[in-house]
């Protein structure tokens, strides 16, 4: 359903996306997790044709989005991270706007925004002004303009930011439904639970490059059951290296005052680690013990967590 | 249903919503012509005032120096009333009136006597024109009065004499009138500008709402125009304009379901406008169509131009601020402030090269029945020549300033 292929975008000296390549099939839900300012957005952009890649190839339903842009945007809805609607009209109003965008025709245009509508619990509302509508209920709709064409190939980008517990549990459902149904979906995000919860695959993105990609068990695998474990206080140089010497640990990041280390079996070895360390005449003064998950994952991965 | 139909619906669907701003847009110019108009065709009244003659000497004279005020013009302006001295002096301390001339007793024989005399008049401090109107008209009559006394004296005083004047004396006055009259005759007739008198024929007066009324209907439709080019802006505040990028349509295809609803509100607008105008009696049904179409026409093609100006601003607040200092001096020396008819002739010849300058001299032209598919024909190809020409700039801005 979709392939991308070495894809790059520069804006002037920054490259935001650089060498990202990942396929989705149908029915799948494809994450990308990443930081803010990861490339996650430019990846979607340059996949919905709102920016033009620099290199690589993007092909969707087997239309490459630059030569064939037309064909490739028919096959994809895109629910865009802020909310993209009048709201000085109607629900059933967007999606009768939207729908015709997608070339779609009454009465099969009326017909899907009744579905729609229902689909995403606003039929009670659909007559009033959207800017009557909660945040929730603005988001919904915002989804439901997205997916009023029944697209191939559904670009989420970050739907669930700013939105309330209960409308993001409502939000992510109807993803899953739309994957259920048959659609690709490409969700962006940097909730870890998001990703864990929802997606069948995922790609993990930093500094605009695809740093891991598999399912979340092979992602997982990486870890191997290696628990991560944070250090803060004063670390000589001499702790350091004596703790480089055992095999017991393996350091991520070592600086004078942080200690990110990927650990076994870390809370029975604790003891024995913290009196080598105080041996060499280091100092702890904190300790933050992560279970193997993809937020430690991606610590191991990049050094730091995913919301720095 | 194609998407242009879609999109002009829509964007209809959210004026309906929102009619207010339709309604600011044509309210501003047409309030301002209702107060023009006030101001201006309102002033039929004349200022007028009211004279109190105290005339204690009631002769021939005294008469014919209060007759003085009650002759055409200023009888127009000014009530003359005859009143006792005490009554007259209270209601000049009330205010109640302009002027008090008293003539006392013996004005007429102290006049025929060539005597000096003094005639009081109190003025009303709180009036200025009417006041001094009677005072010079009181002057010019006592410069008659003296210059008679200086020409036919004797005449006068011998009249003066005689109690009751007997056949021989009048005749002898008439005689010794009619050689007066010739003595003078030489410098007075025939005198040197001959002066001839003509009753300009009766004009329609210009009304003041037909006049004003072009100038505000296209103030109006300049308004319009501004605030729908500003619509881009809020497009691209939605996000909307993004989302549309990720469809299958286009910018161009956009941009023309854009005109066609720039071009509804116009013909809206514009069919409001000129069916008031109608009703007025200010145009002929035949004409209506071609008022319509032609000002419809202007409105596009400004639109476009005013939406060009607005995509080059930073922010919204900008492309407003920038609109305005556009449209205002445009507005101002095109003649939709003010009818060319009001404006110095070297202002004029600029504003007609003006888009709106020109299209509201076409639109005259219309009104008064003088214009013809030929004549607007020039004017009709430089405003397109003008949307054509700014399109593809629109195009390429919007797609730099809002989808790069």
């Amino acid at each position: 359903m979709i392939e991308v292929q070495e894809l790059r975008k520069t804006f002037g000296d920054l490259t935001a996306v650089n060498g990202v390549s990942f396929t989705a099939k149908p029915g799948e839900i494809f994450g990308l997790l990443g930081p803010n300012g990861a490339g996650k957005t430019t990846t979607i952009s340059c996949i919905s044709g709102l920016v033009t890649p620099t290199a690589g190839h993007v092909r969707v339903a087997g239309h490459d989005v630059v030569r064939d842009g037309q064909a490739s945007r028919k096959a994809i809805g895109v629910v865009p991270q802020e909310i993209a609607l009048y709201d000085d009209i109607s629900a059933t109003e967007n999606l009768s706007y939207w729908g015709g965008a997608q070339g779609m025709r009454n009465p099969i245009l009326a017909a899907r925004i009744r579905e729609v509508l229902e689909l995403t619990g606003l039929q009670d509302r659909a007559s009033e002004p959207v800017k009557r509508f909660s945040g929730g209920m603005k988001r919904r709709l915002n989804f439901a303009c997205g997916i009023i064409h029944s697209p191939k190939l559904l670009l989420l980008d970050e739907p669930t930011v700013g939105v309330d517990p209960q409308s993001r549990v409502r939000l992510l459902e109807l993803v899953r439904h739309q994957a259920d149904q048959g659609t690709c979906v490409l969700y962006t995000t940097h909730y870890m639970e998001e990703a864990e919860t929802l997606c069948d695959r995922l790609a993990i993105i930093d500094h605009g490059k695809m740093i891991a990609s598999g399912t979340l068990t092979e992602l997982r695998a990486l870890l191997a059951e290696q628990d991560l474990l944070r250090l803060t206080g004063h670390f000589p140089t001499e702790a350091i290296d004596s703790l480089r010497r055992g095999a017991e640990v393996e350091i991520l990041q070592a600086d004078a005052d942080l200690l990110l280390l990927s650990v076994t079996g870390a809370s029975s070895k604790l003891p024995s680690l913290f009196a080598a360390l105080a041996a060499d005449g280091a100092e702890v003064r904190g300790t933050t013990l992560t279970q193997p998950s993809l937020e430690s994952l991606f610590i191991k991965l990049t050094g730091k967590a995913l919301r720095e | 249903m194609s998407f242009f139909w879609t999109a002009v619906l829509k964007d209809l669907q959210r004026l309906r919503r929102d009619p207010f701003s339709l309604i600011g847009w044509v309210a501003t110019p047409i309030l301002f012509a209702v107060l023009l108009n006030t101001v201006f065709s309102g002033g039929q009244a004349k200022p007028q005032g009211r004279l109190l003659i105290d005339d204690e000497d009631a002769t021939f004279l005294s008469g014919l120096l209060a007759s003085a005020f009650s002759r055409e013009p200023l009888s127009e302006m000014i009530i003359v009333e005859k009143v006792k001295r005490a009554e007259g002096r209270r209601r000049m301390d009330r205010g109640d009136a302009s002027a008090l001339l008293i003539i006392p007793a013996g004005f007429q024989a102290a006049y025929l006597r060539n005597e000096a005399f003094r005639l009081p008049l109190l003025t009303n401090p709180s009036q200025r024109i009417l006041p001094q109107m009677i005072q010079e008209t009181l002057e010019m009559a006592t410069e008659a009065g003296f210059y008679l006394q200086q020409i036919a004296g004797d005449q006068l005083r011998s009249f003066a004499s005689s109690t009751r004047p007997d056949e021989q004396t009048i005749a002898k006055l008439s005689v010794e009138g009619s050689r007066v009259g010739e003595s003078i005759r030489r410098y007075v007739d025939p005198p040197l500008i001959q002066l001839e008198n003509k009753v300009a024929p009766v004009e329609n007066k210009p009304n003041f709402t037909a006049m004003f009324f072009p100038s505000m209907l296209y103030m109006s439709m300049m308004f319009v125009a501004n605030a729908l080019g500003l619509d881009i802006w809020k497009e691209q505040m939605y996000g909307t304009l993004k989302r549309l990028k990720a469809t299958p349509i286009t910018l161009p295809r956009f941009l023309i379901a854009r005109i066609f609803y720039v071009a509804a509100v116009a013909l809206i607008v514009s069919t409001g406008g000129i069916a008031a105008m109608y009703a007025m009696g200010g145009l002929s049904a035949r004409l209506v169509p071609l008022a319509i179409g032609w000002t419809t026409l202007f409105t596009v093609c400004f639109h476009m131009l005013m939406a060009l100006v607005s995509v080059h601003a930073s922010s919204i607040r900008g492309a407003s601020v920038l609109a305005n200092i556009l449209i205002f001096p445009l507005a101002f020396i095109g003649g939709c402030f003010f009818p060319f008819e009001a404006m110095p002739a070297w202002m004029v010849r600029i504003g007609k090269l003006t888009p709106n300058g020109m299209a509201i001299t076409q639109f005259r032209s219309i009104l008064d029945g003088s214009a013809t598919l030929a004549s607007l024909a020039p004017s009709a190809a430089i405003l397109l020549a003008m949307g054509i020409v700014v399109t593809p700039v629109l195009l390429r801005r919007m797609n730099n300033r809002f989808l790069a």
